[in-house]
Parts: structure tokens; sequence; C-alpha cells
């Protein structure tokens, strides 16, 4: 958790050194931010879920 | 009097965007999709219709208002569209939690709207502030000759397009969701998934469509905001918590878009009442901030002592449905 905050404000602080570098915006750090939760949400699906690919069952002649 | 009469016109125009928004999160809800992402959608198609109309006016020497209009229409739209489509894809196929998805997205959008409006100008090139006169002139375009009416006309016809096309758009979706059989299966999916999919609905179908519709809708509340009521300029975290007010304005209005209407005209009024209400000091004026908030909190009171089925919440509100975990 520590380590986690750490990084975010990490993020915003560069982010900040970036706006004032370049005379951007200082809220890319939240695209960012944004970003990374989607795919950590996103990603929490293979925890719960196993994907199982199933053959198209041939139908038996008989 | 005409103090009254500025105040019902600033109330209206701060109302309209709430009620895009509101119409939007109905729509949503009524899907069982708690979208929270609201605040962020509303930015991400409030810039992106400025940018799409800033591009227009710098690439085209003499623009016309008309195409400005439609091009950051479409922009705000397609934006927030993707906006709901995220959402909906992981909440829906990805089955995740929909208030984590929806404060990520909120997140997002506002680093999204925030960044590109305070840098668009710089990235094209260093123009200054970014101003599209232009078009916002299409977008603040009154009625021609009802508008010159005295006071009839100062509060009801003074108003751009958006005004008019937000209470449409609530009444349609008023009718939609009560009156036709696609309104049945959608507030089928919301409230029982299963049985809905037992009788044939196709529930992920539903749930993508109204999200991805309802995520648009709240987009143009954004644009609303950008185009008319600011006058095409972009100010740094420019619509303020309206997102939020919004989706508080969904439990005003009891999941009833027509509810929405007057709603969100009060709710517009109730912001802006301190500005207007004589003899306030700083600290007073900060309480009476806080009225939209109690009212909400009173109506959901009233409306949990009185425990009507019609004005309760989809009852799969905020679950995710997968047909195999039963």
């Amino acid at each position: 958790m520590i380590l986690v905050s750490f990084f975010l404000v990490f993020m915003q602080q560069g982010s900040i050194q970036i706006a004032t570098q370049f005379g951007l915006n200082e809220n890319a750090s939240n695209i960012i931010t944004g970003i990374i939760l989607f795919f950590l949400i996103g990603s929490e699906f293979f925890i719960n879920y196993k994907l199982e690919f199933r053959k198209q069952a041939k139908e038996v002649q008989g | 009097m005409s103090m009254l009469l500025i105040f019902i016109q600033n109330a209206i125009g701060q109302g309209v965007c709430l009620l895009f928004g509101a119409s939007g999160e109905i729509m949503t809800e009524k899907s069982g999709n708690l979208n929270l992402g609201i605040p962020g959608i509303m930015y991400m198609g409030g810039i992106s219709g400025l940018m799409g109309a800033f591009f227009y006016e710098k690439a085209v020497s003499d623009p016309i208002p008309f195409v400005g209009l439609v091009i950051s229409l479409l922009a705000c739209l397609l934006v927030s569209a993707l906006g709901g489509l995220i959402y909906s894809f992981l909440t829906v196929t990805l089955r995740a939690n929909q208030n984590v998805v929806g404060l990520a997205l909120t997140t997002f959008g506002m680093g999204f709207g925030n960044f590109f409006g305070g840098s668009i100008s710089k990235l094209a090139g260093g123009v200054g502030q970014i101003s599209v006169a232009t078009t916002s002139s299409a977008y603040q375009a009154k009625l021609p000759l009802l508008s010159d009416i005295p006071v009839v006309g100062d509060v009801l016809f003074s108003y751009g397009f958006m005004t008019y096309l937000s209470v449409i758009l609530a009444i349609v979706l008023t009718v939609f969701l009560k009156r036709t059989r696609k309104g049945l299966n959608l507030r089928a999916v919301g409230e029982s998934p299963a049985t809905a999919d037992a009788a044939g609905i196709n529930v992920s179908r539903y749930k993508y469509v109204a999200t991805v519709l309802g995520s648009a809708t709240a987009g143009l509340g954004g644009l609303f905001i950008v185009m008319d009521y600011l006058g095409g300029t972009w100010t740094n975290d420019a619509l303020g918590d309206r997102g939020w007010l919004a989706i508080a304005l969904v439990i005003l209005a009891l999941w009833n878009p027509a509810r929405a209407i007057w709603g969100s005209f009060l709710f517009g009024g109730l912001c802006i009442l301190y500005i207007y209400l004589p003899g306030l000091t700083r600290e007073t004026q900060e309480l009476c901030k806080v009225i939209p908030y109690v009212v909400t909190i009173i109506v959901l009171v009233v409306t949990s002592k009185r425990n009507k089925l019609e004005s309760q919440p989809p009852v799969s509100l905020g679950e995710p449905y997968f047909r195999e975990d039963r």
C-alpha cells in the first residue's frame, strides 16, 4: 500500500515537472493513473475466472 | 423582477448540464449498471467537442458555424461513447466491480479533459487561449422571433438549442422506458437479469447499448458547459462537480427522466442561490451551497419511508450478471 501510494505521488510530481518544462498541463498523471487502474481492474477477471477454449465438437455419424 | 429573470435564466443554464448527465445515468442505471464515471465522461465529451471545433476552425480560414457545430457534436458523442464502451467492457464482459471502474473512469476522464484542455494550445503551436467563438456562436444562437417577447421570451426562449434538446431527450427517454417493448426489456434487465435472460433477452447487449448511449448523452452535458455556458473556451476544472450532482439528481428524480427535468432546474437554482440571496456573509454562503445535497438526503429519507415500488432503484443495480454464476 505504501509502495503504491508512493508510486502514485511520484508520478504526480513527475507530471508537474513535465508540465513546467514543456508548458503542458499537470494532469497527465491522472490519465496514466486511470489507464493503469483500467488494466488492473481488467486483469482481475483472469484471477476470478479461468478461460477454457472448447473445440467445436463434431457430430458423430451413426 | 429583472433579478428574478436573471436568476431563472441562470438556474436553467446550470440545470441543462445536470439534465443531460441525469438522463444518461438513468438510462445506464435502468440496465443495472451504476456508472460513477459520469463526471469523467462529461469532461471527455466537453474537451473532445472543443478540440473538434478548435481544429476545424484552425484548418479552415473562413469557418462556417454550422459545420463546426456538427463536428464538435460528433466528436463529443464519439469520445463519450468510447468512455462508456470502456466502462461496459470492464463491467459487463470482464465483470469487474462497477464502483471501482466508475471511479477509475472519473480519474481518467478528468485527467483527459484537463490535460488536453490545458495543453491543446501548446500542442497546436502556441496560439494562447483557445477560443472557438464561431462554433460557440452557433451553440448560443437563440430562437429568432420568440426570444424578443419581453418576459416570456426571456424565460422560455432565450437559450441555445441544447437546452431544448436536453428537455426533449428526457421526454423521449421517459416514453421509451415506459411505453415501448425495448424499454420494458431494458427495465427487466435492470431488475432481474436472470429472469430477463430466461425470457430470451440478450442481457449483455442491452447493458452495452444502454451504457454506451447513456454515456454519450452525459457527454453532451459537458459539451453544453464548454460551448454554451463558457462560450467556447476551456478553464481548468471547468465542469466542477456537476457530474456528481447529476448522479445525485438521479436519486432525486427517483429514476424517472421526466422528473429529472424539473429536478435539474431546481438543482441548478439551488446551486446558484447563494449568489442571489442578499446579505450573506462568506460563512452563510458556504452553508447555502449545501442545500442541493440536503434536499437529496431528504428525498432519500422520504422515499425510503414511503417504500413505493415505482420509486426504488433497479434491484440488480451495481451487480454484475454472469449466466453460469448461479
